[in-house]
């Protein structure tokens, strides 16, 4: 795969708690290539959104990488400097968050923020302002000479994840890593900011994104590929129409399920059975076996491998290696 | 929410507060402070008034372990003895502003509206006052005296206990336990002292030993401005004896003042404790 | 929408002061009371022990101690407002100039204490935060913890017993030394000289209570979201720190610090006490040791009103930094 911009090789991250360790992302391995549009997608609980934090180590202080390897542009994240690993956050990755309402300094003119990346990458120069208009507009923010002056408080929801993507989107990023960009938002917001970021990837060329979703609705309208995690772990991996069209996990299966009932209850969240495990004490082999309808005995002695299935990929039992 | 088992309540509280080590310390800091300042007759039979002038100014020795004053007095007997003066001062300042706030906070916190309005904008009012100059303001023209420095005390620092009292009772009488028993009508006073109370004291308790501490603090400053009383010598007092000393005889102003942080150093500490013993919701945080 | 408008900072300003008159006046009332219902004779409180019968004779005939006390009330309001705090014998001057007269080195050694405090507290309750329960975390908690404990008089006792007994770095007591006649700079340099040890003394107490407070208000911010956006632009932990987090965190500190400016007033009438310092709390213990009423009173109705203002002055800055603050 040498047309990888990020390729992420046996990634295991831990939480170390006082007496115990959680294992939020534990052997994930997964790749975006330039210009594409990637997404991760599961319950909350199953490790996708530490899966993304470990990517540029935005991790709490009781948070550990133990292994594996994070490349992108020949560098490994995964070791790489604090100070090193700055320059690209930001410049080369940067995000976008879940609740656009908490991610802005409050007391921070909007335009000051946005300008504060720019400067800080790219250094001060005499057209950071037209920079940071720039980077309005291209968010379709209007009026955004106006904008530059408020402060958090006077926008909405939506123009301030418009904003975040604005800033996220300044120092013109190969990579940008949104972690349920609109779960916080109305559902008419919600749109238009999916649809903001689909065109902004179709527009800016090398620009790819990796989208965190729990949203299988998210992940059809947006994603090229799909990663789908369960409890710290990749159970599948597969491009989007296969994915929908032939799930070949039970839990992907599953999931695909609830999101139908999803769509017949209305905006009721109707999930699979069963709880995601305890990630201090997952289960034996296949980590899903305790919820999984199909389970057979092996799956709980052994863990299943990721193997190629058709197009697709899974870890599952049901499908013997040939 | 009741209580009903006392005893392994009391355990529980304990194994909690005994977990908090400086707590600990604390609590026998002045646990010891107390019994030897109470038993001062036992340890010093010496008359603090006993003047001696053949043996004035002695630095510290075997027979004077904290020296002599200008008079000759022994320095440890008059420690104990002011000691005993400043924890009195203390513990009656602090019960009577605890209780005077518990009464108007609840009643603010029970009745609400005009009430609540009227008693919250006299506590405001009370904080905002510089407390030091006010107490010295009434003591001066109302004369010093133990009675007076209590009360003086008492009256200045209830705001405190009273906040926190109406701010658990505003909480509370919204449960559902407390709309349930106004449902089946019962009376007021039932409610208040059998049902809120009960939760509504812990913050207190929590604060009264900070409140304690506050109060030998404010009496220490009180006295060093010679508002004290000659006759019941406090630490503060002591204190302000040896500031006419002080490039002469270290040790008449050090021992005093070692005892007055002990004790304000020690009762913060077991605030600290009765906070992570009383207080869950903070507990499980930390 | 965007930019305040100066008439409703205004408006904001004048609701706020207008919110001040109740303490103010609450104050007079409660000093009038203290006065009026003493059980003596009120004339001895009004003119202190040190005056002359004649002086006594003329202040009931003044204050008209016979009339009823409401009208004696309205014109201890007119005194007051035309700055007449009475007179004291002691100092034989009128209490109003004798204040005033009083107040600068005060200020003085307030400001310095209050300013070196802020500094320190502040620096210390952020590098205590940035690494919570780490070891720098321990000692900054001790250290504030020994420094609310420690009774500020003491202290000062402590550190003139070690600093100018002992060691004979500075000098024991006032704000300049009284042998020589000097000018110019070597007569700023003794004031500081002066200075050091009653501000270094009275600013211990505030920098354990700033420590405090600005260790639990970052702890806060640093928990907050936008703190990880900030991470994922490439700032450092520095700027974040300083830049970002610091200005969110400092506001509600610097709230309960003015709220807390009595204590440290209160601080200052002792410590002043201690170092002989020739402000308004030594003048109030020589008042006190003299039995000049009217110093202590009048004293009291300033202070107050003082503590009303600075109150008033931090709401009105809270509101200039803070965007989200509406002059509602």
């Amino acid at each position: 795969m040498s047309d990888s911009l990020l390729d992420v090789r046996n990634l295991r991250m831990y939480f170390y708690g006082s007496s115990q360790v959680v294992r939020a992302v534990d052997d994930v391995s997964l790749s975006v290539r330039e210009g594409e549009v990637v997404g991760i997608v599961g319950e909350s609980g199953s490790g996708k959104t530490a899966t993304a934090l470990s990517l540029i180590r935005l991790l709490p202080p009781n948070a550990r990488i133990v292994s594996g390897e994070i490349l992108h542009k020949g560098k490994n994240l995964a070791s790489l400097e604090e100070t090193e690993l700055r320059k690209i956050r930001g410049a080369e990755i940067s995000m976008v968050f879940q609740d656009p309402m908490t991610f802005l300094d409050p007391l921070m003119k909007i335009g000051d923020q946005i300008s504060e990346s720019i400067s800080l990458h790219q250094g001060k120069t005499s057209d950071l302002k037209v920079k940071v208009v720039d980077s309005l507009r291209a968010v379709s923010i209007p009026s955004p000479e106006k904008v530059l002056d408020y402060y958090p408080h006077q926008l909405s929801g939506g123009m301030k994840q418009r904003v975040l993507i604005a800033i996220a989107l300044s120092c013109e990023p190969s990579l940008i890593i949104a972690d349920e960009p609109t779960t916080a938002l109305d559902v008419t917001v919600q749109g238009q900011i999916l649809e903001l970021l689909k065109t902004l990837v179709r527009k800016r060329r090398g620009l790819s994104l990796l989208l965190i979703t729990h949203d299988l609705g998210v992940v059809a309208e947006m994603c090229d590929r799909v990663y789908v995690m369960y409890a710290g772990k990749i159970v599948e991996e597969a491009d989007v129409s296969s994915l929908f069209k032939e799930p070949k996990h039970p839990y992907t299966q599953a999931l695909l399920t609830a999101a139908n009932s999803i769509y017949f209850v209305g905006r009721e969240m109707v999930g699979i059975e069963g709880v995601v495990p305890d990630l201090t004490n997952p289960p034996s082999g296949c980590r899903f076996h305790p919820r999984c309808q199909y389970a057979m005995p092996i799956c709980s002695e052994k863990e299943p491998i990721l193997i190629d299935i058709g197009t697709s990929r899974a870890a599952c039992w049901l499908y013997p290696k040939k | 929410m009741r209580a009903t088992n006392w005893p392994a309540r009391i355990r529980q509280f304990w194994v909690r507060f005994s977990k908090n080590h400086a707590a600990v310390a604390g609590l026998v800091i002045v646990a010891a402070l107390v019994a030897v300042s109470a038993g001062a007759n036992l340890i010093r039979a010496n008359d603090i008034f006993n003047i001696n002038p053949g043996q004035t100014f002695e630095s510290p020795s075997w027979s004077h372990p904290f020296g002599t004053d200008n008079l000759g007095r022994d320095m440890f007997s008059l420690f104990l003895y002011a000691g005993r003066v400043s924890f009195e001062v203390g513990f009656t300042a602090a019960a009577v502003s605890v209780l005077l706030g518990t009464l108007l906070g609840s009643i603010a916190g029970f009745y609400g509206g005009v009430v609540d309005d009227v008693i919250m904008r006299f506590t405001e009012m009370f904080l905002a006052i510089p407390i030091l100059l006010l107490g010295l303001t009434i003591l001066i023209i109302y004369g010093p005296g133990l009675s007076h420095v209590v009360f003086v005390i008492a009256v200045l620092s209830w705001p405190v206990t009273a906040r926190l009292v109406r701010a658990e009772f505003l909480t509370l009488k919204e449960r559902e336990f407390v709309e349930g028993l106004r449902a089946v009508g019962a009376p007021n006073h039932v409610i208040i002292f059998n049902e809120i109370m009960p939760n509504a004291l812990i913050p207190v308790i929590i604060n009264a030993s900070l409140q304690v501490g506050a109060a030998i603090t404010v009496e220490a400053g009180l006295s060093f401005l010679g508002l004290g009383d000659p006759s019941n010598p406090s630490w503060g007092y002591l204190l302000q004896q040896a500031q006419t000393f002080l490039t002469r005889a270290w040790w008449i102003a050090t021992f005093p003042g070692i005892g007055l942080l002990l004790a304000i150093l020690s009762l913060s500490l077991i605030g600290d404790g009765l906070n992570d013993a009383l207080n869950p919701r903070l507990a499980e945080k930390g | 929408m965007g930019g305040k408008e100066p008439s409703a900072l205004a408006n904001y300003v004048v609701r706020r002061l207008l919110e001040g008159i109740p303490v103010v006046f609450a104050v007079l009332v409660l000093n009038f009371l203290l006065i009026a219902l003493y059980p003596g004779d009120p004339a001895q409180i009004l003119a202190g022990q040190e005056a002359t019968p004649q002086y006594l004779q003329q202040i009931r005939i003044i204050y008209g101690l016979d009339r009823p006390i409401y009208e004696r009330f309205f014109d201890y309001l007119w005194a007051i407002f035309h700055g007449n705090l009475g007179y004291s014998f002691f100092f034989q001057e009128p209490v109003t100039s004798l204040i005033l007269q009083k107040l600068p080195a005060t200020l003085m050694l307030l400001g310095t204490a209050m300013v070196i405090a802020s500094l320190i507290g502040i620096l210390m309750g952020v590098e205590a935060a940035r690494k919570p329960h780490s070891l720098r975390d321990g000692v900054v908690s001790a250290v504030s913890l020994l420094g609310y404990s420690t009774p500020n008089f003491w202290l000062g006792q402590l550190a003139i017993l070690l600093f100018s007994v002992n060691l004979r770095w500075l000098p024991v007591a006032g704000m300049t030394t009284l042998t020589q006649q000097l000018g110019g700079l070597a007569y700023v340099a003794d004031v500081l000289r002066h200075l050091v040890l009653p501000a270094s003394v009275l600013g211990v107490y505030q920098v354990a209570l700033i420590a405090h407070l600005q260790r639990g208000s970052m702890l806060e911010v640093l928990r907050q979201n936008f703190i990880l956006a900030l991470r994922s632009k490439g700032l450092s932990e520095r700027s974040i720190v300083y830049k970002h987090a610091l200005r969110n965190a400092i506001l509600p500190v610097l709230t309960v610090i003015a709220f807390d400016i009595s204590a440290l007033l209160g601080g200052a009438v002792l410590v002043e006490t201690v170092f002989d310092w020739p402000g308004i709390g030594r003048m109030v213990f020589d008042a006190i040791i003299a039995g000049d009423y009217p110093v202590i009173t009048g004293t009291f109705v300033v202070v107050s009103i003082g503590v009303v203002m600075v109150n008033l002055v931090t709401d009105v800055i809270y509101a200039l930094v803070d965007p989200r603050i509406h002059y509602r």
